[in-house]
């Protein structure tokens, strides 16, 4: 098989908040379930699983500490790309994810063959983003505020305590559903990619991939390439 | 002649004195053990009977070594009335602080005035008092809920603690976390109105406290016991409830739909 050119998409610090993440958001799920749903008999079971309540309890809050450290790891992140001027605005919206929506749906509708062309990160890319953003403001907001009930009651009345624990579960379910549905069906089920891409774990996308998920980004790299190449091709010769 | 008749009845009369005295001696002794145990038993250890006592249970509590007699002290002879209330007063002769405490409370002024189920057995059990460490015994931290639930059962505190996370670990099987009477007290529990309830508001913070280190006043401020309703004290619980069930109903509906939008989308493709 003739090696293909490789882009670089994810870089070792974006990779490994990625694995922070993931892990302890699969770790979180199923040690905050049980006491979401504390009733049903499967709760039980986890719990025995665990050896305990204390036990899984404290899983819980292990997964809280790698999810809190993996936003704080993303946030000094962006903090240092930004003061060593490697900012990128591309995460932010843009009025073009709402044209792109609109062509997705003419496409799927079968209104029109044309498929959104999209840059470095596509509108599905974007929610996701934001969401963990929205995500963390809400269930690691209210996750503080119930693990150190002391401190959250020197600024807030109990009822802000108690609707935080209502809204850090439902949250988290809604969550849950985001990554297990919508998430996964479009890393891993989609036709497109099953069983699964791999871009988490190695950071690369083929050629072949860009030209198919990013073709505007594909055209400005190679764009760039190109000028790249004949400044150097014309500071050849001029040599 | 005389002297003889008064012979024989001196004689006589002495007889008769020393079996008067013996046997009101007798009785004296009868009196002061009054039934034995094995005699309690001769009659109670009848399996089929409703006054049946399982001799074992008793003999496995901490009043183990106590004979019947110890707390059943009214009985003296057979046939005999229930007793059960009248035991429950025999508490106090050993465990008087406890129960000067539960005479000044909820429990014990409703028990004083004529309720008979509010007694110490009703959370300690009659025969089978076990020490609270053991898990059978229903002042055991992990039995406490059910013990208070089985006169309070459907009430606002009892279901609001069961979907608490104190509720919910305790049923789980926590030591840590608080159960009723961490916060209410044991044999001291008083009516929130009361100003030397654990539970009345200025009181709160400190009994917070106990587990929770700093008496923040904010914890006074809201209930602990709350129903979510969408007016009242519960309605920031209720309407939290609400925005997030709805934002994950139309959040995740919006996301299938793309999901089979484009499954759709790749169908077509095949079939053409």
């Amino acid at each position: 098989m003739e090696k293909q050119t490789r882009f670089k998409r994810f870089d070792i610090h974006q990779r490994i908040q990625h694995g922070m993440m993931f892990t302890s958001f699969i770790v979180l799920a199923l040690t905050g379930l049980p006491i979401k749903y504390h009733y049903t008999g499967w709760a039980q079971v986890v719990v025995n699983l665990f050896g305990g309540f204390d036990n899984m309890f404290f899983t819980h809050l292990t997964g809280a500490v790698v999810m809190l450290a993996s936003s704080a790891y993303h946030l000094a992140y962006l903090l240092i790309m930004f003061l060593i001027g490697k900012r990128s605005w591309a995460t932010m919206p843009h009025p073009k994810d709402i044209i792109d929506l609109v062509v997705s749906m003419k496409y799927f509708l079968g209104l029109s063959k044309d498929k959104p062309q999209f840059d470095r990160y596509s509108y599905k890319e974007k929610f996701d983003y934001w969401a963990v953003f929205w995500g963390m403001f809400i269930i690691g907001g209210s996750g503080l505020m119930m693990w150190f009930p002391e401190i959250s009651a020197q600024y807030f009345p109990r009822w802000v305590i108690s609707s935080a624990r209502v809204a850090h579960s439902d949250e988290a379910m809604l969550a849950i559903l985001a990554i297990f549905i919508w998430h996964f069906y479009n890393v891993h089920f989609s036709p497109s990619f099953f069983p699964g891409s791999w871009v988490w774990w190695h950071g690369q996308l083929t050629r072949e991939e860009m030209k198919h998920e990013h073709p505007i980004e594909l055209e400005r790299i190679e764009k760039q390439q190109d000028d790249g190449q004949k400044a150097i091709d014309s500071k050849k010769l001029n040599v | 002649m005389n002297i003889l008749l008064d012979r024989r009845l001196i004689m006589t009369a002495w007889l008769v004195t020393i079996i008067l005295l013996g046997m009101a001696m007798m009785s004296g002794i009868a009196y002061a053990s009054s039934m034995t145990t094995e005699q309690c038993m001769s009659c109670h250890s009848n399996e089929s009977s409703p006054m049946y006592v399982d001799q074992a249970k008793i003999e496995a509590s901490v009043h183990g070594a106590f004979g019947c007699n110890t707390c059943h002290m009214q009985i003296t002879a057979f046939p005999h009335q229930s007793t059960a209330a009248a035991a429950a007063q025999s508490c106090k002769m050993c465990h008087a602080d406890a129960s000067k405490e539960y005479a000044e409370s909820v429990h014990g002024k409703i028990f004083a005035a004529g309720n008979a189920a509010l007694g110490c057995s009703s959370c300690h059990d009659s025969h089978n008092v076990l020490p609270t460490s053991h898990p059978d015994s229903p002042v055991n931290r992990l039995n406490v809920p059910a013990t208070c639930a089985s006169c309070h059962e459907g009430s606002v505190p009892v279901k609001s603690y069961t979907d608490s996370f104190h509720g919910i670990a305790n049923k789980f099987g926590s030591e840590r976390t608080a159960q009723c009477a961490d916060c209410h007290g044991t044999h001291n529990i008083l009516g929130p109105d009361d100003q030397n309830s654990m539970v009345a508001k200025a009181n709160v913070p400190e009994t917070c406290a106990t587990c929770h280190k700093i008496a923040q006043p904010n914890f006074a401020v809201g209930l602990e016991h709350f129903e979510k309703k969408p007016y009242g004290e519960g309605a920031p619980m209720y309407w939290t409830l609400k925005f997030f069930t709805w934002l994950t109903i139309i959040t995740i509906s919006l996301l299938i739909i793309h999901i089979e939008l484009d499954l759709y989308r790749r169908l077509r493709e095949i079939e053409s």
